[in-house]
């Protein structure tokens, strides 16, 4: 990543190639539709997860040198790895039957392997989102809408933040808004993931005028001013990750 | 299967409990984990206990948290923190507010527990005053293990969180609280100790470059750690890189023979700690060469270990002393000869009978050498005056030509002296002088170019220059050579070609000259060379008499 110059607000690097295609073949229980994602489909999610967290590791680092103590690209690029790898293991030769299973495995993982508040907030974000779908071969549209809803509450309880407090929920909750808004006025599958997305960039880009009020940036106190925040950044990338898999109708 | 131990089934409510306990528990881990991410930060003191209590307040579900920290080992304590974000609610924003000097109640109309105390007396105190006002509150206090199971607890400060009105903090909170209290009061002890510390640096590094010796610090492996600003300008001001060695530094290792001695004297006292090392040593510095050093070498006491050396330059004193040594030498010569000579002609008085003229002859030689002692002696009681500023002149309006009258007219019983001729132009001001003090300068200068000058006549010119009169003493010898020409005028210093030619002379003359002078307000400066040897002299002009000035315009 090259550093840019000026105050232009920092813009992680797209995914340079999609993820693997998931295997569409591996579904057994009921008949998911055709915009219905799969726990297969969350595996190539979380691999294009990983792929884009590395590819913006140091942009995340520098984000969070500015705010906290340098490391979220660091942790969240290994920690996503490691977890992704950890549940392609466990479910190899096997079939996904459960989704919200998959997630919950996914945000243990997470909790265990991401370093820093970042593990334990999206770990959290996780199992809620888990939670929320348990027993589901796979996710409707309204199924991921209560999914990002149920991550978006469980992270802000966990993390006891608010809007505007300059931290991840500032571009999780957005995202889930406008996911869930998408489909009330009769979106896709799709339409909805680049709604979400497109709420995830906003909400990560208001975050550089906040005064940070969580995590470590809170002893910055008015300096923390014009800084981007870093997990609001990964959250953003995650938003990101599930675009191949939403445009699959 | 229902009722066996282990094997049965969890009701759905009971699962519902399990997982919500499992829940807080989580959070709670999560609020301990984010409280050491920012102890672990460090940080200024204010800047972390603000974010301290702001994380507390939030994780604690309270609306007002404060932080009272003990300053430096009093019992008073301080407020730090408060209000950091009040569960958005702008108003109970202006609800609490720091009091001023509550110590007991808040008074006037304020809400109880709404006013904040400043400080409190004592952890007691704080206690009471918490309980009354329903916030919670807990000492933060640092417990260390002093060895053999003795703890040592030590008040670091106090800290107290206010639910909401009517409520009570939950009790996960309150645990919460009584899980980071230790790590609190260890992590505000580390940044009060860091403060301490960094004043003491700044204090010591004051201390260090305000110092005129040179201070070199080294640690157990004699690795210079600390130069203060003289040891860097005694070494030519090179900064060594870091991580040199002593000898690298000093240079003392350089060469055949270690300049310190047989053995490292940093060595020495790294060795047997308890030791003190004085010695003198040369420092090999680029821009003087080597220089003599007293150098005094210590240990450092402490678990690193370490020692210093403090460098004084011995020059000044070493000039000091050649000084006085040459001094005593030159003035018992000067004494010696004439007191020689007087109790030769006693003696040959005394025992030969001598024809009246021969003893007219010794009589007057004798004299001549009295007066040698007289002036002399004369010198050496100006020239203390002079050192210790107490020299009084007797200033008046004093026409040149007759002053330069009556020295001349003093000199001619002088043995050797040649013509001297004065040259004062018409119109000449007269000048404000102690006339005995100028009188001793040009009787001074006129004998200097006897003694020095050639057989020639010495002539003596006076003219006006700006407001100054400027006298010049002229003689026809070598003259002084340029290099010199400030030289002469210091206390005892004598020209070269003086101590080659005329092994006596204290060279106090001049110096002696000079201070009259510049007593008087003026200059005294060689000329430069025409030919003739030359040493000028300025003096202040008097002002014109108010009727000649009337007349001149």
């Amino acid at each position: 990543m090259s550093h840019r110059s000026g105050d232009d607000p920092p813009a992680p690097e797209p995914a340079a190639a999609p993820g693997p295609k998931p295997d569409a073949g591996r579904r057994r229980h009921a008949a998911p539709g055709p915009a219905t994602i799969t726990g297969t489909d969350l595996l190539a999610v979380m691999a294009r997860a990983e792929h884009l967290l590395l590819r913006n590791r140091v942009l995340l680092d520098r984000l969070d040198a500015e705010l906290g103590d340098g490391d979220h690209g660091e942790n969240m690029s290994v920690g996503f790895g490691d977890a992704v790898r950890a549940a392609a293991a466990a479910a190899a030769g096997g079939d996904i039957g459960d989704v919200g299973d998959l997630l919950r495995q996914l945000g243990h993982l997470l909790v265990a392997g991401v370093g820093g508040a970042g593990g334990s907030l999206y770990g959290t974000a996780f199992i809620e989102a888990g939670i929320a779908v348990a027993g589901l071969p796979g996710l409707e549209p309204e199924d991921t809408a209560r999914a990002l809803d149920a991550a978006a509450e469980g992270l802000a309880r966990r993390g006891r933040c608010r809007l505007g407090d300059k931290t991840i929920y500032d571009a999780l909750r957005p995202a889930a808004d406008a996911f869930a808004a998408a489909l009330a006025t009769g979106a896709g599958q799709e339409a909805a993931v680049v709604a979400a997305i497109h709420a995830a960039r906003a909400g990560m880009h208001a975050t550089t005028p906040l005064v940070a009020r969580r995590g470590l940036a809170l002893r910055l106190g008015e300096r923390s001013r014009g800084h981007q925040d870093p997990g609001a950044t990964s959250c953003y990338l995650l938003m990101r990750s599930l675009l191949a898999t939403g445009g699959r109708r | 299967m229902a009722g066996g131990f282990g094997t049965s089934a969890l009701t759905e409510s009971e699962l519902r409990q399990t997982f919500e306990e499992a829940q807080r528990q989580a959070d709670t881990v999560f609020a301990q984990y984010q409280l050491s991410q920012l102890l672990a930060l460090g940080g200024q003191l204010p800047l972390m206990a603000g974010s301290v209590i702001g994380e507390l307040v939030r994780a604690s579900d309270a609306v007002v948290g404060a932080i009272w920290l003990a300053a430096s080992g009093e019992v008073e304590l301080r407020i730090v923190a408060t209000e950091p974000e009040l569960g958005g609610q702008a108003d109970d924003a202006t609800r609490w507010r720091r009091g001023e000097a509550v110590r007991d109640a808040a008074g006037g109309e304020d809400v109880p527990g709404h006013v904040i105390p400043a400080g409190f007396a004592s952890a007691a105190v704080a206690e009471a005053w918490v309980r009354r006002n329903g916030w919670h509150g807990v000492s933060l206090d640092e417990r260390r293990d002093m060895g053999e199971g003795a703890l040592d607890a030590r008040i670091v400060g106090f800290i107290a969180l206010r639910p909401a009105d009517g409520a009570r903090l939950p009790a996960d909170r309150i645990r919460l609280l009584g899980l980071v209290r230790h790590e609190l009061a260890i992590a505000f002890r580390a940044a009060q100790l860091r403060e301490q510390l960094a004043g003491e640096q700044a204090l010591l590094a004051a201390i260090l470059d305000g110092a005129s010796e040179g201070i070199v610090a080294v640690d157990e492996r004699r690795r210079v750690v600390r130069l203060n600003r003289a040891a860097t300008a005694l070494l030519g001001g090179r900064i060594p890189p870091a991580g040199s060695t002593c000898e690298a530094v000093l240079r003392c290792g350089d060469g055949e023979a270690l300049r310190c001695g047989p053995r490292c004297r940093f060595e020495e006292v790294l060795t047997s700690p308890s030791g003190i090392v004085e010695t003198e040593m040369h420092l090999v510095t680029d821009a003087a060469g080597e220089i003599p050093i007293a150098a005094s070498f210590s240990a450092m006491a402490g678990r690193e270990g370490g020692a210093v050396v403090v460098l004084r330059d011995l020059r000044p004193e070493h000039a000091a002393e050649e000084l006085r040594a040459s001094f005593l030498a030159a003035v018992s010569h000067e004494l010696r000869t004439p007191l020689a000579l007087i109790s030769g002609y006693v003696d040959s008085l005394l025992d030969l009978g001598l024809d009246p003229a021969a003893q007219r002859r010794s009589v007057e030689r004798i004299g001549h050498a009295a007066a040698r002692l007289q002036s002399l002696v004369d010198e050496l009681l100006d020239l203390t005056q002079l050192e210790h500023a107490s020299l009084a002149l007797h200033r008046s309006r004093v026409d040149v030509a007759g002053l330069l009258g009556s020295v001349i007219g003093g000199l001619g019983e002088w043995p050797g002296m040649p013509p001297v001729s004065v040259h004062v132009p018409a119109g000449l001001p007269d000048v404000s002088v102690d006339p005995v003090r100028i009188g001793h300068v040009l009787v001074s200068l006129v004998d200097n170019a006897r003694r020095y000058g050639g057989p020639g006549a010495i002539a003596i010119r006076a003219r006006r220059q700006r407001s100054t009169v400027v006298i010049t003493v002229e003689d026809d010898g070598p003259g002084i050579p340029p290099d010199e020409r400030v030289l002469v005028f210091d206390r005892l210093y004598r020209g070269r070609a003086a101590r080659d030619a005329h092994p006596g002379g204290t060279g106090l003359g001049l110096h002696v000259c000079r201070r009259l002078v510049e007593a008087h307000g003026g200059r005294i400066w060689v000329d430069p060379d025409h030919g003739r040897s030359a040493i000028s002299f300025s003096v202040p002009a008097a002002r014109r008499r108010p009727a000649h000035t009337s007349g001149a315009v």
